[in-house]
């Protein structure tokens, strides 16, 4: 058996745990002390700082696409896998990009020492933690509802493997996927400000790129540069959802389900991109040398995986990845065990930090709905002004709002507001898309019938809210205030701990405490009990509250009968 | 003799319907129903049936034409009908009872009546014991039986179907036209008048005191046949099948 050529994931594996052993005993305590200069804010070197951005967003995405279409499949495919992965996704998604800001230096740096690898390697990293988690469930749920004829098809063909996923898996998931990508991406380049310059106590990286351009030229105060910085921030998200997003969605729609209720409608971006596609020797070589081999190994990948566990040598390699998986993670939270060995100061305020950010997000929440839902019941109920008005609401959305946060907190505190207010308008930027696009979608999906015999039937009014509406919208209002509220616990972060004109403007909160934690004092414990804290919080409210809302939503309001 | 003839109930005059980028769909179509028929309308799929029914019922707009309810123009809904859905249209965090009540509801009728009236008409389609249930609960047959109720609690004058037993089996259905024949000739109801959809000739011969044929591209109506056998009708015997092969060879 031992004749047989080493296959690549091997090969791959293998390497991993070499690496990982000599990490291991490598002992070098002092590689992550070095004070990085700062930027040069010349405009010449702009279109520089935005090709890093872009280039590290596109390597974390394309990353992330493929840890979340062979995670989400296992989790899909396979019960024991999904009692591990969705609820392990479920909480790292719940926590902050900060509290990531330990992993990434304590692993990466240390790895690949405090060079321009490690560093970048620690940055994409951070921007994987804030994009992959929705690609896992998109991946999954795709591929949990397949119709079961579908499924029953392919089982009856024996379409297995590479064929299996072009023709079954790529195609159910190619829609939700290319979606949620998009609503990644926009978060991705949310949360970039803070993955680009990387904190931990007296840790400091700074990395070349948009997001820490405007970061420093806001903090210095510096509003021609960060003006420049924004500027070039929207066109880089204009271009990408103009020749990226919006035709990738378009191509991605080709392959929904088509019902009686909603038969396929022609578009106009869909035969424009085929055409393009088609012509483009490029994108064959691409697919033939690129796309193809990889979608090959995932499903050999995702085959050793799923199989492989079985078999003894299957297990043991798997043993020694967990072994050094667990143990890296104790090595790096060893650092800190004198540290843990004593009371931390501070430590006594986080319930009541806890509170008050949550409060700050209800109020927040409120705030998100009361515009969001007016606009999304203009905008869907109206297919016409959905067709001109979605794309440019798209566009804006994209922009991350984290760019304008020490402007707005200037501004509402030199009208005489406090940092509360500031904090509580700037975590709503980080909820009203995922409501309104969600409310959008609910509306658009009210059945024709329903509507007609509402009509019919002389509904009007706040009887028709009661009856039609508010129940047909209560699926979408319902994942909407969850998503919602996520992002919202993600954005508490960067919203109440803002840094403008060389001053941190800040209000007691567990945001502001995990940044003091992580910027200003790098107290690991410290960091380590907010982070425990709120995640254990976000957990238990969902729980209580998003989990029976979720299932009522199933059980009596979902539009099947 | 009386010198004003009466109103028709329901006038089409030269209606027609395009989309807005030019394409023409239906009409022009003209015609009357009066009071104590049942019509049916039947076609090819694509001729327009459930467009033309949705204009009958004010939920379409037209293009051109008018639509005369006793000599009265209409302009929207016009809610002294009702119309059933192939789809059955439920509500489907509705119960029984709160569907079929939903159209009272809508007229601000106080909860105790509206239940009172909606029970009569549950009572009637054969509901009754299923008032709280939901409409997943149902087996197809019974959620038309509540789409009908819900059309009849409102006491339309004129009560539109729109294909009402296509999405049913063969046995179902059977049953269904047979209850609806039953109520509409024991007059136990108030509606005047009746339009059905279907795409079956058969249904058409057995419940139709008139047949129009519609053809597509654009829908029209090019035969408008009464049916004389008298009821009850009997699909097997030799009049039936002698109407249903006239009409057959009219569609061919």
């Amino acid at each position: 058996m031992w004749k047989r050529q080493l296959n690549p994931i091997d090969v791959g594996i293998g390497l991993l745990v070499i690496g990982l052993a000599i990490v291991l005993f490598r002992d070098s305590p002092h590689v992550y002390s070095l004070e990085q200069p700062e930027l040069n804010l010349s405009v010449g070197y702009l279109p520089f700082y935005a090709l890093a951005s872009v280039a590290r967003m596109i390597v974390a995405m394309i990353l992330s696409l493929i840890v979340g279409l062979v995670v989400g499949y296992m989790a899909a495919v396979n019960r024991r896998w999904s009692q591990i992965i969705l609820p392990a996704a479920d909480i790292l998604q719940s926590v902050p990009v900060l509290g990531f800001f330990p992993a990434a230096i304590f692993f990466f740096i240390r790895i690949f020492g405090n060079n321009a690898v490690g560093v970048e390697l620690a940055a994409i990293f951070l921007i994987v933690t804030s994009v992959l988690w929705n690609l896992i469930f998109a991946v999954y749920e795709s591929i949990t509802t397949i119709p079961q004829d579908l499924q029953l098809a392919s089982r009856q063909f024996g379409l297995q493997g590479y064929i299996q996923w072009t023709r079954v898996v790529l195609p159910a998931v190619i829609h939700k996927l290319a979606y949620n990508s998009m609503i990644s991406w926009a978060n991705g380049w949310y949360f970039l400000i803070a993955c680009e310059i990387i904190i931990v106590g007296p840790i400091h990286f700074r990395l070349p790129g948009l997001g820490s351009y405007l970061a420093q030229s806001m903090s210095n105060g510096d509003y021609g540069h960060a003006i420049q910085g924004i500027l070039v921030l929207t066109l880089v998200m204009v271009a990408f959802h103009l020749f990226v997003w919006s035709p990738l969605n378009a191509y991605a729609s080709r392959f929904l389900y088509d019902t009686a209720e909603s038969p396929a409608r022609p578009g106009h971006g869909r035969s424009r991109l085929r055409f393009y596609m088609a012509r483009s020797r490029l994108l064959h070589v691409v697919w033939d040398r690129g796309i193809r081999p990889l979608i090959r190994s995932m499903v050999s990948v995702l085959r050793f995986i799923l199989e492989g566990g079985r078999t003894k040598r299957g297990s043991a390699i798997a043993w020694a990845v967990l072994a050094a998986f667990v143990l890296s993670i104790a090595w790096g939270v060893s650092g800190s065990v004198r540290d843990l060995s004593k009371p931390t100061p501070l430590m006594q305020d986080i319930p009541l930090a806890l509170m008050l950010s949550f409060l700050r997000l209800l109020a927040a929440y409120v705030l998100a709905l009361v515009w969001t839902l007016p606009l999304a019941m203009w905008i869907g109920r109206n297919e016409r002004i959905a067709r001109h008005v979605l794309p440019v609401v798209e566009v804006i959305a994209s922009i991350p709002a984290t760019a304008f946060f020490p402007l707005i907190v200037l501004f509402i505190i030199r009208r005489g507001g406090d940092m509360n207010l500031a904090a509580i308008i700037l975590v709503t930027t980080g909820m009203q898309w995922y409501l309104l696009f969600n409310l959008i979608a609910g509306i658009r999906a009210i059945p024709e019938d329903l509507q007609q015999i509402s009509d019919s039937l002389g509904l009007k009014g706040i009887t028709k809210w009661k009856r039609l509406i508010l129940p047909a919208i209560y699926p979408s209002l319902v994942t909407g205030s969850l998503t919602a509220i996520g992002g919202g616990w993600n954005a508490i972060v960067l919203s109440e701990y803002v840094v403008a004109e060389r001053r941190v403007y800040s209000v007691h909160g567990i945001g502001a405490l995990l940044d003091y934690a992580t910027y200003e004092s790098g107290n690991l414990q410290l960091i380590v009990m907010s982070i425990t804290a709120m995640v254990l919080f976000i957990l238990i409210v969902n729980r209580l509250v998003w989990q029976p809302a979720y299932e009522l939503a199933q059980r009596r309001f979902a539009l099947n009968y | 003799m009386a010198t004003e003839t009466p109103q028709p109930l329901l006038a089409l005059r030269e209606i027609s319907k395009s989309f807005p980028n030019g394409i023409h769909i239906l009409g022009p179509i003209s015609i009357i129903v009066e009071e104590g028929e049942f019509v049916v309308i039947i076609g090819p799929s694509g001729a327009g049936k459930s467009t033309m029914l949705r204009t009958i019922t004010g939920l379409t707009d037209l293009t051109s034409g008018e639509i005369l309810y006793k000599g009265k123009r209409i302009w929207g809904v016009n809610h002294k009908t009702a119309l059933v859905f192939q789809s059955f249209a439920l509500f489907p965090w509705l119960t029984v009872m709160e569907n079929v009540a939903l159209g009272l509801e809508a007229q601000g009728i106080e909860k105790a009546a509206r239940q009172k009236r909606a029970r009569r008409y549950i009572d009637m389609v054969g509901l009754d014991g299923y008032e709280r249930a939901y409409p997943r609960e149902l087996s197809g047959g019974m959620k038309q039986r509540v789409g009908l109720a819900r059309a009849l609690t409102v006491e339309p004058e004129l009560l539109c179907m729109d294909e009402p037993f296509s999405g049913l089996d063969a046995l179902t259905a059977s049953n269904l036209r047979e209850q609806l024949l039953d109520i509409w000739l024991s007059k136990q109801i108030v509606t005047k008048a009746i339009v059905l959809v279907t795409h079956s000739v058969e249904e058409a011969v057995l419940m139709g005191d008139r047949v129009l044929l519609m053809a597509s591209k654009p829908g029209r109506i090019v035969a408008d046949r009464p049916v004389t056998l008298p009821r009850p009708r009997k699909p097997k015997s030799p009049q039936f099948e002698e109407q249903v092969d006239q009409l057959y060879s009219l569609i061919v």
